[in-house]
C-alpha cells in the first residue's frame, strides 16, 4: 500500500508520535482481528467449550472403549474433536465477521483509511487464523486426552494416513468456515447467519438421509452420488473417521454395512473427490462474499 | 487546489433521489458548513466522499485524488465520523481508538493525548456500550484527530451533545482551523454553522441551493432601518434615494434594502432633504432567514419528504 507508507512518512514529519511499529497492510490487518476476537468474551465461550468437549470425549471413547485401542487407534481417535472443532470455527467466524455490519465498525474502518477489500482480506486473515486455532485446540486436547489415558502398547508416530486425515480435517473444517463467512457477508446478521448455517445442516442431514434411502430402494446409484456432493454430507465425510482408518469396532461396521444406501455412500467417498469438492466449496463461498461485499455499500 | 471538490455527485436509491446533482469545492483551510433539514442529504454526500456509499453518477475528489487507490490513501490523511460513533460496543474506549489508530498508523502517545482533549481518559477503560451518547460522541471526535489530519469531516459532531460539550466540540474545531486544518462538517443547527464556519452550502431535498462564505451569505442581502417622526415622508425620501431599493414601512420604522454607499451617505442625502432619523441601522439577515428562504421555510429539525 504506497498511499500508506507516504501517510507514515508524513505522521513522522509531525514528529511528536512515531508509529510504534513499522508494520505492512498484512501485519495491521493482524494486529486488529487479533485485537477484536482477544476482547471478544464469546470468543473465549467457544474456545473453552471446545476444550471441554474434546476433553470429555476424548476420556470418555479412552475409558469406556468397548475394544482395547492400542496406541494405533488411539491415535486415529485424536482428530475426531475436528467435528467439534468446525463448528466452533464456524460460529466464531459468524461472530467476528456479522456484527462488524450491524455495529458498523467496517463502514468506520473503511472511513479510516482501509480499502473495502483490504477490510475484506483481514476478515479471510481472521478465518484461516480461527481455524489452525480451533483445530489446534482440538488436536492438543484430544492428545492431551490420550496421554491422560494412555492405550496399551507400544507408543507410535503419526502415519501418512494421519496427516491425510489433518489434511481431511482442514478442508472440512474450511466448508463449515466458508458458508459461515458466506452467510455473514450475505445476511449481516450474526443471529441470522447461525441460524441458517445449524438450520441448513440439520435439514440437509436429513433429507439426505431420506434421498440416500430412497435412492436405494430405486437403485438410482446417480442420486446417491449426487447427494453425497453436498456441501454438508461433504464436510462430515471428511470428517469422519472410516475415511481415512478401518474401522477399530467390527461390530459398528458390520452394522453400518447392512444399513441402506451405506455401499452406495461408501462408494463415493473417495478422498480425492470430497476433498476436491471441499475445496470448490469454499472457494465459491469466498469467492460469493467477495463479489457481494464488493458491490453492496457497507 | 480544493480538498474536497465535487461534481455533479448523484445518489439514487430507488424512488428516493438523496443527493441531486451537487457540486461544491471546499478550499484548505475552510471550515465548511454543509446545512439542511433532516433527510436532505447531508449523510449520503458525506457517505460519498468517504467511500461507504457509491454514487449513482458524478465524481469527487480528495486531495487532488480520485482513482480508487489514491482515495484510500487520501482517507488515511482525513479524520472522519459518518451519522452515528461506529465502535466495537464490547470493547473499552481505549481499545477502540487502538484499532484506528492502527490503521493510521498513529502510537499509542497520541491515543492517550486525543483521550484527554476530548475528556474521556477517566473512562478510557469502560466498555463503549456503558458510555453515553456524549462521550460517544467525544469518542468519535478523539478518533477523528488521531493522525493529526490535514482534513477533518465530521457528521453532526454536536449531535447529543449538552451545552458544554458542544462549546468544547466548538473550541477544538476552531483550534484546528487555526492550525491550518480544513474541516468540513455537516448540521441542521444554523447558529452551529453560523459561530463555527466560514464558510456554508445550504443543501435541500438533495440539491445544493447555495454555497459561499458564510459572511456573504448572511450579510449579501443588507437591509437599512430607519425611524424618524414623519414616517411618511420618510419614505417618500427613501423612495427617492438611488442608493436603496423596496423601501416599506415595517413596525414603525422604514425597511429597505441597501444596495450601494453606507450609512453616512445615506444619513447626508436624508438631512439634505429634511429629514432628521431618530434612529438609522444596517441589518445583515441572519442565517436563518437565508435558510428559511431557501428551504421554502422548512424549519431546521424537522422531517423533509422528497
Ligand atoms: N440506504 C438507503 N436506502 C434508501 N434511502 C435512503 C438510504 N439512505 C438514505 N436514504 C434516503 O436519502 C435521503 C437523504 O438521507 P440522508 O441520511 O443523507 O439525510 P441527512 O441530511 O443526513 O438527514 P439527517 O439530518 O436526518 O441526518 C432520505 O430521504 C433518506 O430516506
Ligand atoms: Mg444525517
Amino acid at each position: 500500500m504506497t498511499g500508506a507508507r507516504s501517510h507514515l512518512g508524513s505522521v513522522e514529519a509531525l514528529g511528536r508520535d512515531r508509529p510504534r511499529r513499522r508494520s505492512g497492510l498484512a501485519g495491521i490487518l493482524f494486529r486488529n482481528e487479533a485485537l477484536k476476537a482477544r476482547k471478544r468474551p464469546a470468543f473465549w465461550v467457544l474456545t473453552g467449550l471446545l476444550m471441554v468437549f474434546v476433553a470429555v470425549a476424548t476420556v470418555a471413547t479412552g475409558r469406556f472403549s468397548p475394544v482395547e485401542m492400542g496406541w494405533k487407534t488411539g491415535w486415529t481417535m485424536v482428530p475426531m474433536g475436528a467435528n467439534m472443532g468446525s463448528m466452533c470455527f464456524a460460529l466464531a467466524v459468524a461472530l467476528l465477521f456479522a456484527p462488524e455490519f450491524k455495529w458498523r465498525t467496517g463502514r468506520q474502518g473503511v472511513i479510516d483509511g482501509l480499502a473495502k477489500e483490504s477490510f475484506f482480506a483481514g476478515k479471510l486473515l481472521l478465518s484461516a487464523v480461527l481455524a489452525l486455532w480451533f483445530a489446534g485446540l482440538a488436536w492438543a486436547a484430544g492428545a492431551a486426552g490420550l496421554l491422560a489415558f494412555p492405550p496399551t502398547g507400544e507408543m507410535t508416530a503419526s502415519t501418512v494416513a494421519d496427516l491425510k486425515a489433518w489434511a481431511g480435517m482442514g478442508l472440512g473444517m474450511a466448508v463449515w468456515g466458508g458458508s459461515a463467512f458466506c452467510l455473514a457477508a450475505l445476511t449481516r446478521g450474526g443471529a441470522a447467519t447461525v441460524g441458517i448455517l445449524l438450520g441448513y445442516y440439520v435439514v440437509e442431514g436429513i433429507a439426505a438421509s431420506i434421498g440416500m434411502f430412497w435412492a436405494a430402494m430405486k437403485g438410482y446409484d446417480w442420486l446417491a452420488k449426487a447427494i453425497g456432493y453436498l456441501p454438508g454430507r461433504v464436510a462430515e465425510g471428511l470428517s469422519s473417521r472410516e475415511l481415512y482408518y478401518a474401522s477399530p469396532l467390527p461390530a459398528d461396521a458390520g452394522l453400518l454395512a447392512e444399513s441402506p444406501g451405506f455401499a452406495l455412500l461408501a462408494e463415493s467417498r473417495s478422498f480425492a473427490l470430497l476433498a476436491g469438492a471441499a475445496a470448490a466449496y469454499s472457494l465459491a463461498f469466498v469467492a460469493i462474499s467477495f463479489v457481494n461485499f464488493r458491490k453492496r455499500d457497507l | 487546489m480544493a480538498v474536497i471538490e465535487a461534481r455533479g455527485l448523484t445518489k439514487r436509491y430507488k424512488e428516493v433521489v438523496a443527493v441531486d446533482d451537487a457540486s461544491f469545492a471546499v478550499e484548505r483551510g475552510q471550515v465548511f458548513g454543509f446545512l439542511g433539514p433532516n433527510g436532505s442529504g447531508k449523510t449520503t454526500t458525506i457517505g460519498m466522499l468517504l467511500g461507504i456509499v457509491r454514487p449513482t453518477a458524478g465524481s469527487f475528489s480528495l486531495f487532488g485524488a480520485s482513482t480508487p487507490g489514491a482515495l484510500v490513501a487520501a482517507r488515511a490523511r482525513t479524520g472522519a465520523t459518518l451519522e452515528t460513533p461506529n465502535f466495537y460496543p464490547y470493547m473499552s474506549g481505549r481499545d477502540n481508538l487502538r484499532i484506528a489508530a492502527n490503521v493510521k498508523r498513529v502510537g499509542r502517545a497520541r491515543i492517550e493525548e486525543c483521550l484527554d482533549i476530548v475528556g474521556l481518559r477517566g473512562r478510557a477503560k469502560h466498555r463503549f456500550k456503558t458510555y453515553s451518547l456524549g462521550m460517544k460522541q467525544r469518542l468519535a471526535l478523539a478518533a477523528a484527530m488521531l493522525a493529526d489530519p490535514e482534513l477533518v469531516v465530521l457528521d453532526e459532531p454536536a449531535n447529543g451533545l449538552d451545552p458544554q460539550g458542544m462549546r468544547q466540540i466548538r473550541r477544538i474545531i476552531r483550534g484546528m482551523a487555526e492550525r491550518g486544518k480544513t474541516i468540513f462538517l455537516s448540521s441542521h443547527l444554523l447558529w452551529e454553522v453560523e459561530r463555527t464556519c466560514t464558510h456554508v452550502s445550504i443543501i435541500r431535498r438533495g440539491r445544493i441551493m447555495k454555497t459561499g462564505a458564510v459572511s456573504d451569505i448572511v450579510g449579501g442581502d443588507k437591509h437599512v432601518v430607519v425611524k424618524a417622526d414623519d414616517i411618511e415622508r420618510l419614505l417618500a425620501v427613501m423612495d427617492g434615494y438611488p442608493g436603496a431599493s423596496s423601501a416599506r414601512i415595517s413596525n414603525g420604522a422604514v425597511v429597505a434594502r441597501l444596495d450601494s454607499g453606507d450609512l453616512g451617505t445615506l444619513s447626508r442625502y436624508l438631512s439634505g432633504h429634511g429629514v432628521h432619523p431618530s434612529h438609522l441601522a444596517a441589518e445583515s439577515k441572519t442565517l436563518e432567514e437565508v435558510f428559511m428562504e431557501l428551504t421554502d421555510g422548512t424549519p431546521p429539525g424537522a422531517a423533509e419528504a422528497s
